[in-house]
């Protein structure tokens, strides 16, 4: 029972996709595919890793982490020293200063595998300050100096054991930005010499006093752990990343804490001067890095946020001090050990595609929904929502999950849909119109070729019969045929109004086909002279008391030659010689004959309305007495003054003919086109 | 030629044969285009009346009055507007007016009578009925035989009948001015105006009978046409 009831709506959803549909189910499975090989071949690695920046960014603010202090070295700071590098007795200083408060572990992220000397100091003094800066970096064992080990490396300074050192190298993107970082790597030296990095050694050491050992990973072998907290792997190919390098190295994705001052920061001149808070020292970790600008130990990075001059939150990427690249890296590991702070990781890319492939299909769902396109739309809308808002939530739990591709195939494949839906509702409504046309027509046919057609013969009979039998029932009979003309312009009355039903709505469908006044309509696809007439009839019609005070008019329409004009020409054509009538009425006085001929003469069409009044400008009665008064305000209108004109200079060189108004004698104006049948031709001119 | 008529209304109407059997040679041929068999059969048994001597053909639909036109010579065509294109197709005004409009252009001389429910729909073509050179007159269904009968005489003698809501505006073509102006202003003959014009002279009587039709002048007993049409004329303000 319950089975065939699937069976059925997956049937019902098949019929629905098959219905006219088959190609779009087609098209929107190669859609989707061809955006799976395109991620394969890497082609969305630039937009991946731009809006996994883009959902870090957006995400809501974090809390300072009070774990991490920042010495910095600003460039007052350097300033001050009058030297660059910082030299060895001013890190001594620095360090025992540190010491004094009892710091969980020091990083030290300046290279020192050259001694620095203090230019005031003598040659004898530096090298006692150098000895005493190694004796202290290598006896104390909550200090990690930093080196370098991928080509061109930076040693770290002699006699500092291994476990007090950890390499600085940073792990770029191919597009130059820092999202990743490595945690453990052979140095480029000697493969076989395996070398932590200065975020490990500084968590490590911070998180072994709090009972966190480091460990290989459980779900990943290859990946860090520290007690439960794995440090997920990012391989060459996870996420978004397409072929980057990390030599199967442990490395994690930065989860930069958001928030404009992430860190607590001191300057070396107030630590020297021991203008701090003794607090943000004591069990915490302490990283000394430059920040000066002119020292240039900046990364990249797109996911951070940055305060800008205004101290105003901005949404803009930067550039981000080494030092501080150092403390989100650490302290991402300290949070997720210690908090549960989420670590970011990519799906395994067998979801990526599921996910991929899902949203390319959800759009194709739209194709089964049974109702009207408006809300099939807003629907398509609102679902599109879907494949930008669950990667923006899955984030805040450091799930990263692929947007672009998803969204690209959700709204190719469901925009198709769409306009299919579009195209079926406008098929369906041109159906339904014809289908309403057709029973219009053929019940007005019906009428009229029916009941009608009785009638009439019935009326015929009937008044025969009242002619030849004068007397005897005559007045019954007429009685009879009153009747029956009474039925007859009832019937009629419904056949026409049938026709101006059907003519409205062919009048909206066809507007391109019709030349509409305010009056009347002329189908457009009659033979142009016929139209013409059409056109003065219902002009004779419509300024009927202007036009029984002009005695004599002689028209003559005849057969044009019509084959090269299109609907949208014989439309100008008609207004251009409608123009011409109205120019009649309105600018002629006492006319008594009025000449209109629209023929085709030897090898051109001629359309020519001529009067015999006198010309008026503007109002009655205002005449123009003088000829070369009249003139000069025949050739205003005629000129580039009237806009009537201009259009008909437009439709003239349009035909490739003559347009001309020009006085006719002493009386009357001529206005006339003409053009020749054929386009004139080189040929032709020259044989 | 009888024949066909005679098949026509054995098929429709067996019991009314018998009043056709004796008809012997026709003084008139008539060929009859309309797809209403009752219309069909009366204006025929009408026209039978009239013209005793009469043949008359007869076609249903637009495609058989074409072909049957091309073999035919007839005295007079009379069309109906609503015509199937085909056999078994519907009925359209439409269909009938290109028919109408082809017969005038191809048979310029061919004497006319069109025979609708709905006349109005003829002002389309007016300029092909205006340039047609035979006889044309309109009737419509529900006027009385006797009136139809008049037409189609009317008609055959090369005169031309529009009924008056075609003829409102006085609309007149140059070379019917012409010939007024002619006949009014030099007293000249029909002859005379052909030489004039250099047309034959049946045409300059084609011209006299649309210009008595624009006037309204029609054949009745005691009136000479042409006088009238002249007087007609002056009253309009045509000539002086």
């Amino acid at each position: 029972m319950k089975r065939s009831r699937w069976r059925e709506r997956a049937l019902n959803f098949l019929s629905a996709l098959g219905g006219g549909s088959f190609s779009l189910l087609f098209g929107s499975l190669s859609v989707v595919a061809l955006i799976c090989a395109a991620r394969i071949l890497g082609l969305w690695e630039g937009i991946e890793l731009q809006t996994l920046d883009l959902l870090l960014r957006y995400r809501p603010l974090e809390a300072v982490d009070e774990r991490i202090t920042i010495v910095e070295v600003t460039d007052a700071d350097l300033q001050a020293l009058g030297t660059y590098p910082v030299p060895d007795d001013v890190m001594v200083r620095l360090l025992e200063t540190l010491t004094r408060s009892n710091p969980s572990v020091i990083g030290l992220d300046i290279f020192r595998d050259l001694p620095v000397a203090n230019p005031t100091a003598d040659v004898q003094s530096a090298k006692l300050a150098h000895d005493s800066l190694i004796s202290l970096l290598a006896t104390t064992s909550d200090v990690v100096v930093i080196e370098k080990i991928l080509d061109p490396p930076v040693s770290a300074p002699m006699g500092v054991p291994s476990e007090n050192v950890g390499f600085a190298d940073a792990l770029l993107d191919s597009d130059g930005f820092v999202r990743r970082s490595l945690l453990a790597s052979p140095s480029d030296a000697n493969p076989e010499d395996y070398h932590l990095s200065f975020t490990i050694q500084v968590a490590a050491k911070y998180l072994e006093r709090r009972g966190y050992e480091l460990e290989n990973g459980v779900i990943d072998p290859a990946a860090m752990r520290f007690g439960q907290t794995e440090l997920f792997r990012v391989r060459e190919d996870s996420g978004g990343y397409w072929h980057q390098d990390t030599g199967g190295n442990p490395v994690v994705l930065l989860n930069f804490r958001q928030h404009p001052m992430p860190f607590r920061r001191i300057s070396l001149m107030q630590l020297l001067s021991e203008e701090f808070e003794a607090d943000w020292i004591k069990d915490r970790v302490v990283l000394v890095g430059m920040t000066a600008v002119s020292t240039k130990d900046y990364v990249n990075s797109a996911a951070l946020i940055a305060p800008s001059r205004g101290g105003q939150l901005s949404h803009n990427p930067g550039l981000v001090p080494g030092v501080e690249f150092q403390a989100h890296a650490i302290g991402q590991i300290l949070s997720a050990v210690l908090d549960g702070r989420p670590i970011l990781r990519p799906w395994t890319s067998d979801w990526e595609y599921v996910w991929i492939i899902a949203c390319g299909l959800a759009g194709l769902g739209l194709v089964h929904l049974r109702r009207p396109v408006s809300t099939v739309a807003i629907a398509f809308i609102l679902l599109g929502g879907v494949p930008l808002l669950l990667p923006a939530s899955l984030i805040l739990k450091g799930v990263w999950i692929p947007v672009f591709p998803a969204w690209l195939g959700y709204t190719l494949t469901g925009g198709s849909v769409l306009v299919y839906r579009l195209h079926q509702y406008e098929q369906g409504r041109k159906i339904r119109f014809q289908a309403r046309q057709q029973i219009l027509e053929r019940s007005y046919n019906a009428i009229h070729n029916g009941p009608l057609q009785t009638l009439k013969s019935l009326i015929r009979q009937v008044s025969s019969q009242e002619n030849s039998q004068v007397g005897t029932n005559g007045s019954e009979l007429h009685q009879w045929i009153g009747e029956l003309n009474k039925v007859d312009s009832e019937l009629r009355s419904i056949y026409e109004f049938m026709q101006r039903e059907y003519l409205q709505k062919e009048i909206s469908a066809r507007e391109s086909q019709i030349y509409l006044t305010q009056n009347y309509v002329i189908d457009l696809t009659g033979p142009l002279h016929e139209l013409l007439h059409q056109v003065y009839q219902n002009k004779l019609q419509e300024s009927a008391t202007y036009f029984e005070t002009v005695k004599v008019k002689i028209s003559d329409f005849c057969p044009m030659d019509d084959a090269r004009l299109n609907t949208a020409l014989k439309e100008n054509i008609l207004r251009f010689f409608e123009e011409a009538l109205c120019n009649v009425e309105q600018h002629a006085v006492g006319v008594t004959r009025l000449q209109v001929i629209c023929k085709q003469v030897d090898d051109e069409n001629v359309i020519r309305v001529v009067d015999n009044g006198r010309f008026a400008e503007g109002a009655v009665g205002d005449v123009v007495e003088n000829e070369a008064a009249m003139k000069r305000a025949v050739s205003k209108r005629g000129g580039k003054g009237g806009d009537g004109s201009r259009q008909a200079n437009s439709l003239a060189r349009r035909l490739g003919g003559q347009f001309s108004r020009h006085v006719n004698g002493l009386r009357g104006t001529v206005c006339e086109i003409v053009w020749p049948i054929q386009p004139k031709s080189f040929l032709r001119r020259h044989s | 030629m009888q024949g066909d008529i005679q098949d026509t209304l054995q098929r429709e109407f067996p019991s009314e044969l018998s009043a056709y059997e004796e008809v012997a040679s026709p003084s008139h041929t008539f060929f009859l285009v309309d797809d209403h068999t009752a219309i069909l059969y009366g204006t025929a048994m009408s026209l039978q009346q009239a013209f005793p001597n009469a043949a008359i053909q007869t076609a249903r639909t637009a495609q058989e009055a074409r072909e049957k036109l091309r073999r035919l010579d007839p005295d007079l065509v009379i069309v109906d507007l609503s015509l199937p294109e085909t056999k078994g197709a519907t009925c359209r005004t439409e269909t009938g007016i290109n028919l109408l409009r082809e017969f005038l252009e191809s048979y310029e001389t061919y004497n006319f009578v069109v025979q609708s429910a709905n006349v109005m729909s003829l002002v389309r073509i007016k300029p092909s009925i205006d340039a047609h050179q035979g006889g044309f007159a309109l009737v419509d269904k529900g006027e009385p035989t006797e009136e139809m009968i008049k037409r189609v005489n009317w008609a055959l003698e090369g005169l031309v009948y529009t009924p008056p809501e075609m003829r409102k505006h006085l609309e007149i073509k140059p070379e019917w001015m012409h010939v007024l102006e002619l006949a009014a202003g030099r007293g000249l003959n029909d002859k005379a105006i052909a030489k004039e014009m250099n047309v034959a002279e049946r045409t300059v009587r084609n011209y006299w009978a649309k210009l008595q039709d624009v006037l309204g002048v029609y054949q009745e007993d005691g009136k000479i046409l042409r006088i009238q049409t002249q007087l007609r004329a002056r009253e309009e303000g045509l000539i002086d």
